[in-house]
């Protein structure tokens, strides 16, 4: 028992010295160095890929572990592996099986051409029982920007063997998407099926994501399945819904069918995808597009060949209730993937483009579709798109903006993130722009032909010509109304989304204009307008450089400066400049041929000549100031029918102008300008060259130097002539008036009168208008008649309206008689004349009201008589009767009759005239009064008031009478 | 002594008078609608001024208590001075320039007697400045003639408006059938 016993003890030495032996042996085997050569040798031959190991060890439980694993191909690192651990058992080696490996922090790396390579693949000949995977990243390379990257993927596995039935279950995660993602492949070589599921939940944490929660939604659902079909062909039918699966910002909800054929070693692939998805995805491509796109179908038919690497689109199309997508392609899967096709986009409601367009525009309302046709080729991330995009007979309506027919064509490009539009085409149809109620401007027809340019890193440039047709406008209240604008011009922009530089020309052939009471009709006037500027957003700041804005007739106007705060408060510096205003044709544009209808002295008035003007204008709308220089040349004001005509004249004024008032400032230095007119002409007398200096400063109007004018003879001398604020109170006159020794024989020609002779000298110290009225001081004396008539309190009342009327106080001292009444043809009477008129109103050129108290005075020398014609006619004035009966007879005899008093006393008040004589004797007014020599004459009137009407009519008889007479006198 | 009181009582309230100076609206509307019948009248420009005194206003002396207004026969007021016939001229020369467009419809009558383009419909450009400037030519006119009217009386200032709802009866009383007024309640309506 005892031998039996040491037996089985020295034979269990020897067989636990032989399994150590063998297991130190297997041991010093496999950490050998030719071990682990022959083992990354065997593995290489095996797979086709270059195997690294950098130290192999057997476990405990003759398990094989390896560190520092890499899996390469042309010295590209495939895998790599933190730590494997492999256990075999001894059966395994002749079933070629793994029984269980363990891969600690794998990693693996794909790429895209790996996938879809052409190099025939060497299946594994070997399964494995168990396959854990702990911390493993699969990195896709697609060849452009950062790679596809899924890490800390789990995976356990069970029979992973392609040559037989398999159960493989997966699981990671993934950042880009905040979920995990499961995958489970079960099934055979021959019917293999294959399901993902991919959860997102609240939260990124790995942990939560590793151990899934109530809280996790299962928004991806897929499942593959996978037939061996004859002649060793694959097919892969696939389906799947998607529901709220979150990208961004957008949740996708849908579903998709796929067939997948291939041949055994993948060189045709034949793909058919079916897709429907409740919303169009934001990112199509490589940029991002949101749609409100509504329920999407898609369908692609193609086919991938793995010898030229192309995978071919026979078939895209993709409908929606945006619009249909139609169209053919090819990706060529090379390094680069290129991408060529055709699309047809048809039928695409402009309504559904409001997202892209410019926050603006998504405002109105569209009604109508566009299509486009749209060629994309080149590399993915480099694709050059053509095409042509249009519409035809388009609507939009908005706020403050409608146009019935809007059409569009335009070619573009878009190429290295350039776009280009060339001679794209714009036509709109009834475009209405403004509220009602407010100004709205309308245009029939509006026509653009433009270039569009976007080049990467360089500003928007936009260029083009346009055209409006039977284009207006009408404000509020239809007091300003344009009509008829034909118009055409071209205009281009640099940086037009930003910092706009812009030029550009509008040649106007046609406009009517009411402009409150102002019409001009501008056909003839054919208006440019010339602009160059530029505007800068920050600053909200317009620059003129320069604005130019010619009429025909009138010349042209040119302005150039800038325009801070243009949309809130404008302030503004600007230059106006103009090399040649011509007054003729801005006098008949804008003033007469507007208003001679119901002025008709307009018309009968003509200006000539031209003015250069530069005036820099400063400040606000509410306050600014104008400064700089007018100048005129030639300049003349004339009546057309050439009964006058002064000029020419000729203006050089400095000036300076502040809006709405003045400021306190000294005005020492004020520069003087220089007026001259060299005549002023009537029918009948010539005024000689007038020249003054003047100063328009500071809003005022000064003459420092008397103006001499050389009128009838003598000299009318006007002083100190100023308006002390041309701008706040322009009625604010005074100036001081000195006559001396004019002619006035000259001075009645002049004015269509009876001629006299005589002079008109006197003073007026001072003449003010103020308000209502021109008042004066200081007198005017007409000698005349051998004695004096002394004018004063001249006064004009409302001197701009139509109802103007003059006043003054009259004195007559010392009037021959016989002078006057031979002047006026009023028969001849002698005697010495005086007395005053009181309160004389002249209206319309008639005398409206007076008191007047005028008789004879007895001088030594100078006797008394009267003729027989003036008796005549002072009784047909007095008493509207023929006095030629009264004087035959004895009285007859007599030419002339003395007479010892005469004169009168008249009130005149709306037209009523109360006449009364010089002498009142027993109620009976003396006209008249006879001496008590014969022969004398006695005049009384009976009639003591008398309508000025009648009284007119008197005179009329008696300047026919005397008409009569005078054909009659030899 | 109570019968002495009451009749002492009764004698200071007859005594008692009151002096009132009456705005003469009779004369004034004869005066308004002779002028009007000048001026846009269809025999316009042949009717002579009325004739009468120079001054309307009168005295009327009513006793307080006893409603003894006594009325005298209104004299015609003054409207015949240069600057009235310069005005009167002014809108007669002017009518027949308004008259197509009164007759079209485009201008109207107000309620004040002044002119209002009221429509511009079938107007060209150039048609509605005239109508507008000959519109507003008229109402200055208008205006100033009654000013003048009433510095040729004497009335005072404050009577302006009574002057112009009178010469407001007047031109609509006047105006041709067809033509657009304005009613007292600021509506419109065909003549």
């Amino acid at each position: 028992m005892s031998t039996l016993k040491k037996s089985l003890k020295v034979a269990g030495t020897l067989l636990l010295g032989l399994v150590l032996f063998c297991y130190v042996s297997a041991h010093l085997v496999v950490r050998s160095e030719t071990f682990r050569n022959r083992i990354q040798s065997e593995l290489s031959a095996r797979t086709g890929y270059e195997v690294r190991i950098d130290d192999l060890w057997l476990t405990p439980w003759l398990g094989l572990g390896a560190s520092g694993l890499s899996i390469s191909r042309e010295g590209k690192v495939l895998f790599q592996g933190k730590r494997i651990d492999c256990f075999l058992l001894p059966h395994d080696f002749f079933r070629g099986r793994i029984h269980r490996l363990s891969l600690e922090e794998p990693v693996l790396r794909l790429s895209l051409q790996d996938l879809f390579g052409s190099e025939e693949k060497t299946s594994p000949d070997f399964s494995i029982g168990t396959l854990n995977v702990d911390g493993g990243e699969f990195v896709l390379e697609t060849g452009q920007g950062d790679p596809l990257a899924l890490r800390s993927i789990s995976l356990k596995a069970n029979n992973v063997d392609l040559r037989g039935e398999t159960g493989l279950q997966l699981r990671t995660y993934i950042p880009a998407v905040n979920g995990s993602a499961a995958l489970s492949i079960l099934g055979g070589p021959t019917d293999r099926r294959a399901e993902i599921v991919m959860h997102q939940g609240e939260e990124s944490s790995l942990k939560r994501i590793l151990s899934q929660t109530s809280k996790e939604k299962a928004v991806f659902q897929a499942r593959f399945q996978m037939k061996a079909r004859e002649r060793e062909s694959y097919e892969v039918k696939g389906s799947g819904t998607v529901d709220g699966f979150r990208w961004g910002p957008e949740s996708i909800h849908g579903e998709f069918a796929s067939l997948l054929e291939s041949d055994a070693k993948l060189t045709n692939l034949r793909l058919a995808l079916d897709l429907k998805m409740a919303q169009l995805p934001t990112k199509l491509l490589f940029t991002e597009i949101s749609l409100d796109s509504g329920p999407v179908t898609a369908m692609l038919r193609g086919n991938y060949s793995s010898s030229d690497k192309t995978l071919t689109l026979q078939k895209i199309n993709l409908a929606s209730s945006i619009g249909a997508l139609d169209g053919e392609g090819a990706i060529a899967l090379e390094e680069t993937a290129t991408l060529t096709s055709k699309l047809r986009l048809r039928d695409v409601m402009l309504a559904s483009l409001k997202p892209l367009m410019p926050a603006p525009l998504r405002t109105l309302t569209y009604t109508g579709k566009m299509a486009a046709d749209i060629n994309l080729s080149g590399p993915y991330k480099d694709l050059d798109i053509t095409g042509l995009a249009w519409n035809d007979g388009a609507k939009i309506v908005g706020e403050g903006i409608s146009l019935s027919q809007l059409s569009l064509k335009v070619p573009f490009r878009w190429t290295r993130s350039s776009l280009q539009v060339k001679a794209g085409g714009f036509q709109g149809k009834d475009l209405v722009l403004g509220r009602k109620g407010e100004t709205q401007f309308r245009i029939q027809e509006a026509s653009l032909l433009g270039d569009v340019v976007k080049e990467s890193e360089k500003p928007l440039q936009i260029a083009g010509e346009f055209q409006i047709r039977k284009g207006g406008f009408s404000g509020p209240d239809q007091s300003k109304v344009g009509e008829g604008l034909n118009a055409k011009g071209r205009l281009s922009c640099e940086d037009c989304a930003g910092d706009p530089s812009f030029k550009g020309e509008a040649r106007i052939e046609s406009l009517e204009l009411l402009w409150n009471k102002f019409f001009g009709d501008f056909k003839n006037e054919k208006p440019v307008i010339r602009v160059e500027g530029g505007y800068r957003r920050e600053t909200d700041e317009l620059t003129l450089k320069p604005l130019r804005v010619a009429l025909a007739s009138a010349g042209e106007l040119e302005i150039k400066g800038s325009v801070k705060r243009l949309l809130g408060r404008p302030e503004f510096n600007l230059e106006v400049l103009s090399d040649g205003l011509h007054h003729a044709g801005f006098y008949d544009f804008f003033v007469r041929d507007a208003f001679q209808t119901v002025y008709p002295i307009l018309g009968r008035v003509g200006l000539a000549g031209s003015s250069q003007l530069a005036i820099r204008t400063q400040g606000s709308l509410e306050s600014f100031t104008a400064e700089g220089k007018l100048r005129v040349q030639q300049g003349e004001i004339q009546e057309r029918s050439g009964r006058w005509r002064v000029g020419p004249i000729a203006l050089d004024l400095p000036l300076r102008l502040r809006f709405p008032q003045a400021i306190k400032e000294t005005e020492d230095n004020a520069p003087v300008g220089r007026l001259s007119v060299r005549e002023i002409k009537t029918l009948s007398t010539t005024v000689p060259e007038i020249r003054t200096a003047f100063i328009l400063w500071n809003n005022s109007l000064r003459f420092p130097e008397p103006i001499r004018v050389s009128l009838f003879g003598g000299t009318c001398v006007i002083e100190k002539l100023a308006w002390q604020d041309v701008i706040g109170s322009p009625e604010d006159l005074s100036f001081s008036l000195r006559l001396d020794g004019l002619r006035l024989l000259e001075l009645t020609e002049t004015l269509g009168w009876h001629r006299f002779g005589g002079t008109l000298s006197g003073s007026i110290p001072a003449v003010h208008w103020g308000g209502d009225s021109l008042r004066s001081d200081g007198a005017i004396a007409l000698d005349v008649f051998g004695g004096r008539v002394t004018i004063r309190g001249m006064e004009i009342e409302e001197p701009l309206s139509p109802v103007r009327s003059i006043k003054m106080d009259a004195r007559l001292d010392g009037l021959d008689l016989e002078q006057a009444s031979e002047t006026f043809e009023f028969g001849r009477i002698s005697g010495v004349l005086e007395g005053t008129v009181e309160g004389l109103v002249i209206a319309r050129g008639q005398p409206s009201q007076f008191q007047a108290d005028i008789h004879t005075i007895e001088k030594s020398g100078i006797s008394q008589w009267i003729s027989v014609e003036a008796l005549n006619k002072i009784t047909v004035l007095s008493s509207g009767n023929d006095a030629g009966l009264l004087y035959g007879g004895l009285a007859g005899f007599f030419d002339f009759f003395r007479y010892s008093k005469l004169g009168f006393k008249a009130v005149l008040k709306n037209d009523r005239m109360l006449l009364r004589g010089i002498e009142t004797k027993n109620q009976q007014e003396y006209l008249v009064v006879g001496t008590l020599l014969p022969p004398t004459v006695n005049i009384i009137s009976h009639t003591q008031e008398i309508g000025f009407s009648e009284l007119l009519r008197r005179l009329e008889r008696v300047q026919k009478k005397e008409n009569a007479k005078s054909e009659t006198r030899p | 002594m109570d019968k002495r009181v009451s009749l002492l009582l009764v004698f200071f309230l007859t005594a008692c008078v009151t002096v009132n100076i009456y705005f003469p609206a009779a004369a004034v509307q004869r005066a308004a609608d002779t002028i009007v019948e000048e001026t846009w009248g269809e025999g316009k420009g042949t009717k002579e001024a009325p004739k009468g005194g120079a001054f309307a206003s009168e005295r009327i002396y009513a006793f307080n208590g006893f409603a003894r207004e006594a009325f005298a026969q209104e004299a015609d007021i003054n409207i015949s001075n240069p600057a009235i016939r310069s005005l009167k001229d002014s809108i007669r020369t002017r009518s027949d320039s308004i008259k197509p467009y009164m007759d079209k419809g485009n201008v109207g009558l107000n309620r004040d007697g002044l002119l209002v383009v009221r429509s511009t419909e079938g107007l060209n450009l150039k048609e509605r400045a005239e109508a507008q400037q000959l519109v507003e030519a008229e109402n200055r006119d208008r205006e100033a003639l009654y000013a003048e009217i009433a510095k040729a009386n004497n009335f005072p200032r404050e009577k302006m408006p009574d002057i112009k709802r009178i010469f407001a009866n007047s031109w609509i009383d006047q105006a041709r059938s067809g033509w657009w007024i304005q009613d007292a309640q600021g509506n419109w309506r065909k003549k």
